[in-house]
Formats: C-alpha cells, sequence, structure tokens
C-alpha cells in the first residue's frame, strides 16, 4: 500500500475518528449512538496508540509515540486527582476518606514520572534512536500552560471566591513549581536534552500559545458573526393579542386555588 | 460585587493568565545570552502556522455545534453553510500564505508536508493545554472538597444565634 495512504488509513483516519466519537457519545436522544461514540473513540485511540508499529515510517506516527508516552502519568495524575477531590466534602458518590491519601501519592508519582521524562534516560525516544520531536513540543507547552491556568485559578478563587486565600495557596504553588521546573529545563542539560534546545522549544511554545489564542478568538468570531447575521435576517416572530379581563381573572382564579401549601 | 470591580477582577485574572509567560520570556532574555541562529525569523511563522491552524480547528469543531443550532432553528441549511466557508476560507489561506516561498514553511519541504506537520504540531499543543486545564480543575475542585462548606458554617452561625 502506499505510504501517504497507509499514513492517512491507519493513524489520521482514526485520530479523526476520537473526536467524532466523542461528540456522538454525548447524544441524549439515541443510546446506541451514545455506545457507538464511546466504542468508535476507544477504537481510534488504539490505532493510534499503536502507529508507530503500523505505520513506522510516516513522521506522523510520532504524534502517536508520544501519546502512548504520556498517556501513563496522564492517567496517574487525573485518577488521583479524582479520588483526592471525591474523597472530600462532596453530596453524591464520596470515596472513603483514605482514598484522599492514595490519590496524592497517585498524583505525585505522575509529576515524578513526567519530570522524569524529562531528566531521566525515559526520555521518548523513537526507534531511530532520535529524541520524539514532538516531546519537545509537548513539555514546553503543557508546563507554560499549567503554570498560566493555575496562576489565573489561584487569582480568580480569590477575586471571585469567600475567603479562598488558603485554598489559592495550593494552585500558586502548582504554578510555581511548573515555572522553576521550566527556568532549571532551559539552565541545565538533561540526560537527552540540551539546556539551548530546550530554550529554543520554549520560545517556540510562546509563539505557538499566542498563535492558538489568535486562531481561536477569530474562529469564535466568525462562528458570533454568522449566528448574529442569520438571526437578524429572521422575520420577527407574530404578536399574539394580549389577555382580556376575563381570561386575567380566570388565571387569578387558578392561581388562588393552588398557592400555599400542607403545614 | 459592584460592576467597576468585576471589571476590575476580571483584568486581574487575565494578568494572571500571561504573567508566567512574560516572567519565564523576561528571566530567559536577561539571564542567558541569545540562542545561536535562532530569532524572530523563526518565531514569526510559527505565531502565523499557530494561529491558521488553530482556526482550522476551531471552526471545524464549532461547525458541529454549528449543527446543533440549525437543528433549533428547523435545520436550516444557512448557517452551516457559512461556517463551512469560513473553514474553507481557513484552509485556503493558510495553503496561500504557505506557497509564498519560505515565508510560513519552517523546516518542511513542502507544502502539504507543512499542512500536515501544522495539525500534528497544534494537535499536541492542544492535548498539553487540555491536560493542563484539567490538572488546574482537578486540584481545584480537591481544595474546594478538603476545604469546610461556607455554607454549613454560616448556617451554623445563625443557630448559634
Amino acid at each position: 500500500m502506499d505510504e501517504i495512504l497507509e499514513a492517512a488509513l491507519l493513524f489520521w483516519l482514526p485520530l479523526a475518528v476520537i473526536p467524532l466519537g466523542v461528540w456522538f457519545s454525548q447524544s441524549k436522544s439515541s443510546t446506541f449512538g451514545a455506545r457507538l461514540g464511546i466504542v468508535s473513540s476507544l477504537i481510534g485511540l488504539g490505532f493510534v496508540l499503536s502507529s508507530p508499529w503500523t505505520v513506522p515510517d510516516s513522521p506522523s506516527s510520532a504524534v502517536g509515540h508520544l501519546f502512548g508516552f504520556i498517556l501513563g502519568p496522564s492517567i496517574l495524575m487525573l485518577v488521583g486527582l479524582f479520588k483526592v477531590a471525591y474523597s472530600g466534602n462532596v453530596p453524591v458518590g464520596r470515596l472513603p476518606s483514605s482514598d484522599r491519601n492514595f490519590g496524592a501519592i497517585l498524583f505525585a508519582l505522575g509529576i515524578l514520572w513526567l519530570s522524569l521524562m524529562h531528566w531521566w534516560e525515559i526520555t521518548p525516544t523513537l526507534s531511530s534512536g532520535e529524541l520524539n520531536p514532538y516531546w519537545l513540543i509537548f513539555l514546553p507547552n503543557f508546563l507554560l500552560s499549567l503554570s498560566s491556568i493555575s496562576m489565573a485559578a489561584g487569582l480568580a478563587m480569590i477575586v471571585y471566591g469567600d475567603s479562598r486565600d488558603k485554598e489559592s495557596k495550593y494552585l500558586f504553588g502548582m504554578s510555581l513549581f511548573s515555572i522553576l521546573f521550566l527556568l532549571c529545563a532551559m539552565n541545565f542539560d538533561s540526560s537527552n536534552i540540551e539546556s539551548t534546545e530546550f530554550r529554543k522549544y520554549v520560545w517556540l511554545s510562546i509563539a505557538d500559545i499566542i498563535g492558538i489564542a489568535i486562531g481561536s478568538i477569530l474562529a469564535i468570531f466568525s462562528f458570533a458573526s454568522v449566528i448574529f447575521v442569520y438571526e437578524k435576517s429572521l422575520p420577527k416572530p407574530k404578536s399574539i393579542p394580549a389577555p382580556t379581563e376575563e381570561e386575567l381573572s380566570r388565571v387569578s382564579r387558578i392561581i388562588k386555588e393552588n398557592i400555599g401549601g400542607e403545614e | 460585587m459592584p460592576k467597576d470591580g468585576r471589571k476590575v477582577s476580571s483584568k486581574v485574572v487575565a494578568i494572571g493568565l500571561a504573567f508566567p509567560i512574560i516572567l519565564v520570556a523576561a528571566l530567559d532574555y536577561s539571564l542567558n545570552d541569545s540562542i545561536p541562529n535562532f530569532g524572530i525569523e523563526e518565531l514569526n511563522p510559527r505565531v502565523a502556522n499557530s494561529a491558521l491552524t488553530a482556526f482550522i480547528l476551531a471552526s471545524t469543531v464549532l461547525l458541529g455545534n454549528m449543527f446543533f443550532y440549525g437543528e433549533s432553528r428547523n435545520r436550516p441549511l444557512a448557517p452551516i453553510f457559512a461556517m463551512v466557508i469560513a473553514v474553507l476560507v481557513g484552509v485556503l489561506a493558510t495553503i496561500f500564505f504557505i506557497n509564498q516561498g519560505p515565508m510560513l514553511l519552517e523546516e518542511n519541504g513542502s507544502v502539504r508536508a507543512q499542512l500536515v506537520y501544522n495539525i500534528a504540531h497544534t494537535i499536541v499543543s492542544i492535548t498539553a493545554l487540555s491536560l493542563s486545564l484539567l490538572i488546574t480543575l482537578g486540584i481545584l475542585f480537591s481544595v474546594i472538597t478538603h476545604s469546610p462548606s461556607k455554607i454549613s458554617k454560616s448556617y451554623l452561625l445563625v443557630e448559634e444565634e
């Protein structure tokens, strides 16, 4: 089979099926459609993760390779946070309080795993022996966005919340951790990545985040414009005549009969 | 909260979003020497490619929402067509700009290679952004559910009175 066709069928098509499946899984009108959506998303994810073996010659398979590497720490961190959140003061689905410590350990292990992927020998490396180029895009983007979003969330807790200063410290701590990680990686070489190379990718990530923000804002603006223009072009709905005195007194009588409750 | 106070608060949160990025850039700029063979010529194409690709991907996602909007309006096709045109404008603009020589062609040899690279690059960046957003939300909910409830506290105070 042609190399491009192989990449399209075994990588890009399954990758496109993932969001499509998630979209279908949100359907409330059909249970079958929702189940089909979940199953197709999982199959798509399986194909994407196995792309380093199915389409090893395609450069796009490096994305599947990266996803395979970050899947473990991501699951650990998210499951850890889920356990911590639901072992607290929640009205439904509360987990045992011992899950709080277990969740915190899982989260710390996930962070440690991700950190070691930069500093130690377990950096995502392709079968050709070279470093996965998408890892150098993922890590600076992840750390920069984590520092920014945590900082903004911490500030939002203070300015919008009611005496949430103590809680916001955890978010500021996360933001500070990310900034320190970035600064260390930009100044000290790790076992596989030189600090100068990492600095270059951090600057490219800043450019990337600015570009994503501009592109997304433009897309939302065009979406809003389309709706605005379309709604404006619609004819005004027909007004119904005002209620008569007789109708008003009937409504008052019904309300009077039904108002109140058993004491 | 007064309207002016809310405006100031929103600005503080928006500044908080940009502050760590500015801090890292400023510290690196003042602490380290310039990176060899790397400058604004390498950064500009990344901003442009990223903006064009994000526009196409975000428009495609919003096109899906437009389907539901059309459904609520007895399936008129006009807004869907308009959004399809918006996506096509993005795709054509990307192809046009990449075709203008090496301006937007980063380290790739052809327009097709650059387009595929742009999409893969943006997917990885959006994955990183989404993961960081999920982690922040997780921490936020964890600290809120483990702090004393404000509702029960105020209720107890009323009870004591």
